[in-house]
């Protein structure tokens, strides 16, 4: 029996305009996204691994195309909508952890929180629930200046999986961290993804580092995917 | 709502993020809030200055009547009682007052002025607040007097207090009416008892320069109260005009009664005036000076509201990242909206009541220094310069509020707008 894809991507394009020339970010991309599937995005710096990612997120608007994530097409939403969507069904992790500096662990998780409408000891057990999940009990009330690169990214993927989403997105999340560092936040995410069923689309650059983690591992190309190889 | 308190509670962090520059921005506020109230309060105190002594002797009540030009508007006893008659009246009385009479106790003997008050004010409470020390005269028919303070002294009293309670002996000497066109001198002693000692209120001339109060019952019988009846008596020989008062106050039960009974009064054919329609002028030119120094602090307030704008223009940038992320973990437009307006609202509201603070303060130096320049230039009793009435107080709070609020919604229209691709890729 066919089951609907948790994400799925048809024919979708992105165009800027970068000083007047324009530039085809993506070119008509298909994608499929399983319940429950790690899916890598790989490709070099420019090929549109981003561009893809934060328009499954919701958080830009395709130039042609359709996205459908968790059932919703995310096509002519407002920008109230798309944040509405954001907050409940997504969550992000970023290269450079985009924590907010002057919170602590726990306040990072619990603005989250208060965005997507939960308040009260639900929300500070949430959070503290999140951190230990990532191993970060000890330092829940620690601020991101006080926290190594490696935690700082574990506080970001406690945040982006704090309202417990269907979907993470993570954009290069080993980017900034050393080579064992990266290999004990992917090993996190695939028990996170274990644990929870949650689907994670996740793009690096790194290919050889994601191989054994990922489920699929999509190559994009000048903004069109050029294969996707099923891990054996 | 309770979104909207979590995210109000989240901005106030922002605030204290960066605290010298919110206080700085707080405290040009504060200045300009400041400035704008002690510059009103000033005004307010002015015309408090003006308009109390008025009020604590009811005259915004009071209609003044004069003799009609017709034959038939004579201002006799039956005029007054007339007038009594007339709905939202309280009370009517004929104008006595003898310019020279001279009172004893004791030893100490001293000329003055004296007026005559009706008894039925104590029913109303007027006066009361001029009262040092005793009570406003009984409504029987016993003789009583009150005494002005600034003659204690010279009847040999030390204290409003002392004075209560003792006998005053009274002359008057002047002409008095016997039958229409003959007059006597007459001179008549009088005891009266001491029942209250009271304070006139500034710019009050007559009552200030010391007079004698007497109730109008005791006081119309004293020889010389009608001199001015009597001059007009003897140059128009006679006739009906001039033969009753020369003055009839008549004391309504509210000044918008007074207007009313003023329009009674005139179509009975007398020439009636409210005192309250009197201080109209004058009132207008208290507000006048009210709206013109609002006028000035307001752009004092305007200049601090573009500091604010500034001010969360400056974090707006700072925070363009910040603003991105909070757009990808599910803050709307709206959310960061309001983050940004309650960071505005906030510098504004304590900046508001730092201006109260500081207006108070200032305004208190500023009364101080000029009631110690005015005694060395000889002026006692400057009295309060400055009056900070709750409207005001309340009000310069929600003006430095608004215009926070205002300034605000500019920098918060940005934040919200700020696209948050361009802003994680730190664009």
């Amino acid at each position: 029996m066919l089951t609907e894809p948790e994400i799925a991507v048809r024919n979708l394009c992105r165009d800027y305009e970068v000083g007047g020339a324009q530039v085809h970010a993506l070119r008509g991309i298909d994608l499929e996204v399983q319940s429950g599937e790690f899916v890598a995005v790989v490709g070099v710096s420019g090929s549109g691994k981003s561009t893809l990612l934060h328009l499954i997120g919701g958080l830009d608007t395709p130039t042609a195309g359709e996205v459908v994530v968790s059932g919703r097409d995310l096509n002519g939403l407002s920008s109230k909508q798309r944040a509405l969507f954001r907050r409940q069904a997504v969550g992000f992790v970023f290269q450079s952890f985009y924590l907010v500096p002057h919170l602590t662990a726990e306040g990072n998780l619990r603005l989250a929180l208060t965005f997507q409408g939960t308040f009260g000891e639900r929300r500070n057990r949430l959070a503290v629930e999140a951190l230990e999940r990532v191993g970060l009990a000890e330092r829940i009330r620690h601020r991101p200046g006080q926290l190594s690169a490696g935690e700082q990214q574990r506080v970001a993927v406690a945040r982006a999986i704090v309202h417990q989403p269907r979907v993470l997105l993570a954009d290069e999340p080993t980017g900034n961290l050393d080579h064992a560092t990266a290999f004990r936040l992917l090993e996190l995410l695939r028990q996170i993804q274990a644990e929870s069923g949650m689907t994670i689309v996740m793009v690096t650059h790194d290919e050889e580092l994601v191989s054994g983690f990922c489920d699929r591992r999509v190559r994009l190309r000048d903004g069109v995917i050029i294969d996707s190889i099923s891990a054996a | 709502m309770i979104r909207f308190c979590q995210l109000v509670g989240q901005s106030l962090l922002g605030v204290t993020r960066a605290r010298l520059r919110s206080f700085l921005t707080a405290l040009g506020i504060a200045i300009s809030s400041g400035a704008l109230v002690s510059m009103v309060a000033f005004a307010v105190g002015l015309e408090r200055q003006f308009e109390l002594p008025i009020q604590q002797l009811g005259l915004l009540n009071d209609v003044e009547v004069h003799p009609g030009k017709g034959e038939g508007a004579v201002l006799d006893d039956r005029a007054v009682q007339q007038f009594e008659e007339i709905p939202g009246v309280a009370y009517a009385y004929p104008d006595f007052r003898i310019s020279q009479l001279t009172i004893a106790c004791g030893t100490h003997t001293k000329t003055t002025f004296a007026l005559g008050l009706p008894r039925e004010a104590s029913l109303i409470g007027m006066f009361q607040d001029l009262i040092l020390a005793g009570d406003y005269f009984s409504l029987g028919t016993q003789a009583e007097v009150m005494l002005n303070e600034k003659s204690l002294g010279e009847l040999g009293f030390t204290s409003p207090q002392q004075a209560v309670g003792q006998q005053l002996r009274i002359s008057a000497a002047g002409l008095a009416t016997t039958q229409p066109g003959q007059f006597e001198m007459r001179k008549q002693e009088l005891i009266a008892r001491i029942v209250g000692v009271y304070r006139a209120p500034g710019f009050m001339e007559e009552l200030g320069s010391g007079a004698l109060l007497l109730p109008a019952d005791t006081m119309r019988d004293l020889p010389g109260i009608d001199l001015e009846r009597t001059l007009r008596q003897f140059r128009a020989d006679g006739t009906a005009a001039a033969a009753g008062f020369a003055k009839v106050t008549v004391h309504a039960d509210s000044p918008g009664d007074a207007f009313r009974v003023e329009r009674r009064i005139a179509a009975l054919g007398f020439q009636a005036r409210a005192v309250a329609g009197r201080i109209q002028e004058a009132r207008r030119v208290f507000v006048f000076l009210e709206v013109l120094l609002s006028a000035v602090g307001t752009v004092g307030l305007v200049v601090a509201g573009l500091g604010i704008m500034n001010t969360l223009l400056m974090s707006v940038m700072e925070r363009y990242q910040e603003i991105g992320i909070y757009k990808a973990i599910g803050a709307s437009d709206g959310d960061v909206r309001i983050l940004f307006l309650t960071e505005a609202v906030t510098m504004g509201l304590a900046g508001g009541l730092a201006g109260l603070v500081l207006a108070r303060s200032v305004c208190w130096v500023l009364q101080w220094a000029i009631t110690i320049y005015a005694t060395r230039q000889g002026v006692h009793d400057v009295g309060s310069l400055f009056h900070f009435p709750v409207w005001l107080l309340a009000g310069a709070v929600a003006y430095a509020v608004a215009v926070s609020l205002i300034s605000g919604v500019y920098p918060a229209t940005r934040a919200a707008r700020v696209d948050p691709i361009r802003a994680l890729r730190g664009r």
